[in-house]
């Protein structure tokens, strides 16, 4: 969790993850700050986000998006 | 619209609508299916037979994509990591080129119909300039109905199945979900997920989809017929003959086709989605208050909402997310987060802006359009950083009223630009006409005999009445969740009272000339 | 038993009164409906020839209030022609009493109905058709059944005439009377376009006419023998939709038919049409400016070919409703 939060505070320093529970429909992130987080969550963390799962559902908080990354790095 | 083409959709939507209700549950979806093709037969005729060539190789694409996925599972049994890595890729490779052939002929079939003569401009004019004279032939040739929406919208599905997101369809699934009549005049883009099950529901009569739906139609002719059209009289008259006006007719004329176009778009989305309601099939929002952005970025994400999510989905993000480009990331390591954002984004936003151009049109005007707003949206890309700061510096308030509303000025100017650049007869004439703008000063518009007194301040009274409603939308009221929950007398009597505001106020019939849809020839 | 059959009594009357009460709400919903919608019939109707669509409304269904035989011409033909021949303006020049019996979009097999219904008023001794109704395909209804089905559907056919409905609209019943323009539907606009006049050119193949066409024109042609009316056919200038090889058509049947033939949108000899100020719509229907020059070639033409039907009734204390009309006329012609 500690590494998605820095990832996160770096693409958006502003903004508190731990709290936030609408980064995709409240505007908080945009298309462009969702690409480089992708690249960045992808080299961190040896997985692979494809456009499959861009959804707002998996963006929606940092505690989503570490779930998601968990589901990645189990699967094969 | 022709008072008598609206007459024919709604005679065929009742038909549809009795049979649909008076047969039981498992047929419904078979009845919309039977119609949905009635309705392409009549309209594209012979055409049809590329609806169904779409169809068809979508649906055995997914088909395959189902059966190595089956495979893949069963044979991944009892491997070691390395083994079914190596595995997964060959059976990723495998799907990737059912995909791409299946892609590529669907792509064949709209770029020869809809871009042939297109092509082969650009092919002479290149020849050309070697002094060679190429003639190409030229297609005459009708399009399919909505050959540049279920074109994209099969793409998607099978893009959808490919990345896992759901399992393919059978054939009638398939069929009914590309060839879903009320979406094939001017889309929404659909997705299969979304609205397949709703599709294979076979709902039946339900006192709110009935209602909600006719309000929809309602609203919607109204939007066509009564704002539209009235506004095209204007519009239409001063993009034919620009070089006749200048001065504030030639903004006029501008600005109310901007408006016409929404009217008409949204008018039209409405009825389709009105038709659909009555099913109890609900299609995607399309527009969502567009002359409330802020910005043209978020202009896109109002106007047209299915298209920029297409894009998005299917171009921007794979694009972006490609090795292509992930490799080039680790090149520019050294470079700052921004420049790479920057990068990154102006390549995967060309593919975007590229692709929404072409597809509004088969011409360079279409290109230039797409650029345009390519590099607005660059534009503001770059200058954001910098303008945080000028507003820091001069302590203003960028979330203030006066701001906001200054920025949907702002955009709203930017957007009349694109208008110009999408309606005009060329991109001359586009410059001729703004350069129209600011020489000579004709105002009085009625003496011009374009329009009569009383229809020109009707334009304005219906404009007023369109943007109340939308204010009323932007601030979140539900305008037909309050309408639904009133008495049946009160419904009946909204219903007929808007009724006859379009037979009375519609711009249709004797004095009316009317005009084509702009967004139904695709 | 009998306990449940009461109940099934009672429950079969209860339903029977939610029935009976709807049904009694639905139909007295649609007697309202009803009564609405006939008034709104009242409302949108041109009341008289100067309301919004009322010349063209009224120029028809006033043909028969018209003196019996007391016409002496008539024009037949589509828009076109409503909008092309005056007949004040015949009667101006030379006396003679006209009616322009025409319609839009008719097409020949209409103009066949209303050449029949016609004879049954009047007896005329001259018919001049316009031939843009020959290449009209043919539409559902025409003459009288056209015009109640207008009158059916008022508030869609009229609707525009929000912008000039008054009090009287909705207090006063439409009536028929003698018509002012006698079927001339009068319009204003100027459109200002580049057409110029066409050459003949008879190398061109003719357009082919549909075998009901012919039929008709046949029949028309039939009747006008046997009831002593001279035709004459006119292509009145519509450079928008006019070819050769629809003047070269009818120029083959005119020639088949022994029938003279103007083709006004090429060189004809005296017609010196202006083009540019002639036309209200982008070349195709005549305004006022235009119907009044080419009545007036029309009236010299007659004059000098068909005198036996000139009678002259300017002098004639008889035609004094024709006569008071002229000066009323001139001052419409005036005010634009």
């Amino acid at each position: 969790m500690e590494k998605l939060l820095n990832i996160l505070n770096k693409i958006k320093p502003n903004i508190d993850f731990s709290k936030e529970q609408n980064l995709i429909e409240g505007g908080i992130l945009t298309s462009f700050d969702i690409i480089r987080l992708v690249a960045e969550l992808n080299s961190e963390f040896d997985i692979e986000i494809t456009p499959l799962y861009i959804l707002p559902e998996n963006f929606k908080s940092a505690e989503t998006i570490l779930k998601l990354i968990e589901k990645l790095q189990e699967e094969d | 619209m022709g008072f008598k083409i609206g007459i024919y959709l709604l005679l065929f939507a009742s038909i549809v609508y009795a049979i649909y209700l008076a047969l039981p549950k498992k047929a419904r979806p078979f009845c919309l299916l039977a119609f949905s093709i009635l309705f392409y037969v009549i309209y594209s005729k012979f055409l049809t037979i590329f609806l169904l060539l779409t169809i068809l190789t979508v649906y055995f694409g997914g088909i395959a994509i189902n059966k190595f996925n089956d495979k893949f599972a069963l044979q991944k049994q009892g491997l070691e990591k390395e083994d079914r890595k190596k595995l997964k890729q060959k059976f990723n490779r495998k799907k990737f080129w059912v995909v791409f052939c299946v892609i590529l002929v669907n792509l064949a079939f709209i770029g020869v119909l809809k871009y042939f003569n297109f092509f082969g401009s650009i092919f002479e004019g290149f020849f050309s300039w070697f002094n060679v004279t190429i003639h190409w032939p030229v297609l005459k040739i009708a399009l399919p109905l909505g050959i540049s929406y279920y074109t994209l919208t099969a793409i998607g599905y099978l893009v959808d199945v490919n990345r896992g997101k759901y399992r393919a369809g059978n054939f009638w699934q398939v069929a009914l979900f590309i060839g879903y009549f009320p979406q094939l005049y001017e889309g929404p883009f659909a997705r299969f997920d979304q609205l397949s099950p709703q599709l294979w529901e076979g709902k039946g009569f339900d006192a709110n989809n009935f209602y909600g739906g006719l309000l929809s139609i309602l609203w919607g002719f109204f939007k066509k017929m009564v704002i539209a059209d009235r506004l095209a009289i204007i519009a239409t008259e001063v993009f034919s003959n620009y070089a006749q006006y200048n001065g504030i007719i030639i903004l006029l004329g501008i600005v109310l086709f901007t408006i016409q176009l929404y009217a008409e778009f949204s008018g039209i989305i409405d009825i389709a989605s009105g038709v659909s309601e009555l099913f109890g099939i609900k299609l995607a929002k399309n527009f969502n208050q567009p002359f409330f952005s802020r910005n043209v970025g978020e202009f896109w994400r109002r106007w047209h909402i299915s298209l920029g999510a297409w894009l998005k989905d299917y171009i921007f993000y794979p694009v972006s997310m490609s090795r292509g480009i992930t490799k080039l990331n680790k090149k520019m390591q050294k470079l700052n987060s921004f420049m790479q954002l920057f990068i990154t984004s102006s390549i995967a936003l060309l593919a975007v802006w590229l692709t929404n151009g072409l597809w509004h049109g088969a011409g360079a005007k279409y290109i230039v359009y797409g650029m345009y707003y390519y590099v607005l949206m660059l534009v503001g890309l770059c200058c954001e950083p910098l303008f945080a700061k000028i507003y820091k510096k001069m302590k203003i308030n960028k979330d203030s009223k006066p701001m906001i509303v200054l920025s949907f000025l702002k955009t709203f100017v930017l957007v009349n630009l694109g208008m110009l650049i999408f309606r005009a007869n060329s991109l001359t004439a586009a410059v001729k006409m703004f350069g129209g703008i600011f020489t000579g000063g004709q105002i009085d518009i009625i003496r011009t005999g374009i329009i009569d007194c009383q229809d020109f301040i009707m334009c304005f009274v219906t404009i007023a009445i369109l943007f109340a409603v939308d204010i009323i939308k932007e601030k979140n009221i539900n305008i037909k969740q309050w309408f639904l929950t009133r008495k049946t007398a009160l419904k009946l009597t909204i219903v007929i009272l808007i009724l006859v505001l379009i037979v009375v106020f519609g711009a249709y019939g004797n004095g009316y000339v009317p005009p084509d849809p702009i967004y139904g020839a695709f | 038993m009998a306990m449940a059959m009461s109940h099934l009594t009672l429950f079969m009357e209860r339903f029977n009164m939610k029935v009976k009460k709807r049904v009694l709400t639905i139909v007295v919903f649609l007697l309202a409906l009803i009564l609405v919608y006939g008034y709104a019939i009242i409302i949108f109707m041109p009341k008289d020839e100067n309301d919004l669509g009322g010349s063209r409304y009224y120029g028809y269904v006033n043909f028969k209030y018209e003196r019996k035989n007391s016409i002496d011409a008539i024009f037949c033909g589509d828009s076109n022609a409503y909008c092309g021949f005056s007949p004040l303006e015949l009667y101006k020049q030379v006396g003679i009493t006209s009616y322009t019996r025409a319609g839009s979009q008719e097409s020949i097999i209409n103009v066949e109905t209303i050449l029949k219904e016609t004879l049954k008023y009047q007896k005329p001794k001259l018919m001049v058709m316009d031939v843009d109704c020959m290449f009209q395909p043919n539409i559902f209804f025409s003459g009288t059944t056209r015009q109640k089905f207008i009158n059916l559907i008022a508030p869609f056919y009229f609707h525009a005439r929000w912008k000039e409905l008054s009090f009287k609209d909705f207090v006063t019943v439409p009536k028929p009377t003698k018509s002012f323009l006698k079927g001339y539907v009068l319009e204003r606009n100027v459109y200002t376009n580049s057409y110029k006049k066409g050459v003949t050119n008879l190398s061109i193949a003719p357009k082919d006419l549909d075998i009901s066409i012919k039929k008709s024109f046949n029949n028309i042609v039939n009747i006008c023998k046997n009831h002593n009316i001279a035709l004459v056919l006119v292509y009145l200038p519509a450079p928008a939709s006019w070819t050769n090889a629809k003047s070269n058509a009818i120029q083959q049947l005119a020639n088949e038919y022994n029938l003279p033939y103007l083709d006004l949108n090429c060189e004809y000899e005296g017609f010196e049409l202006n083009y540019a100020n002639s036309f209200y719509d982008d070349g195709e229907h005549l305004n006022f400016k235009g119907a009044t020059y080419v009545t007036q070639f029309l009236s010299y033409y007659i004059k000098e070919n068909y005198s036996f039907v000139i009678n002259d009734h300017r002098q004639d204390k008889n035609f004094d409703n024709w006569n008071s009309l002229i000066p009323l006329y001139d001052q419409l012609i005036q005010t634009y």
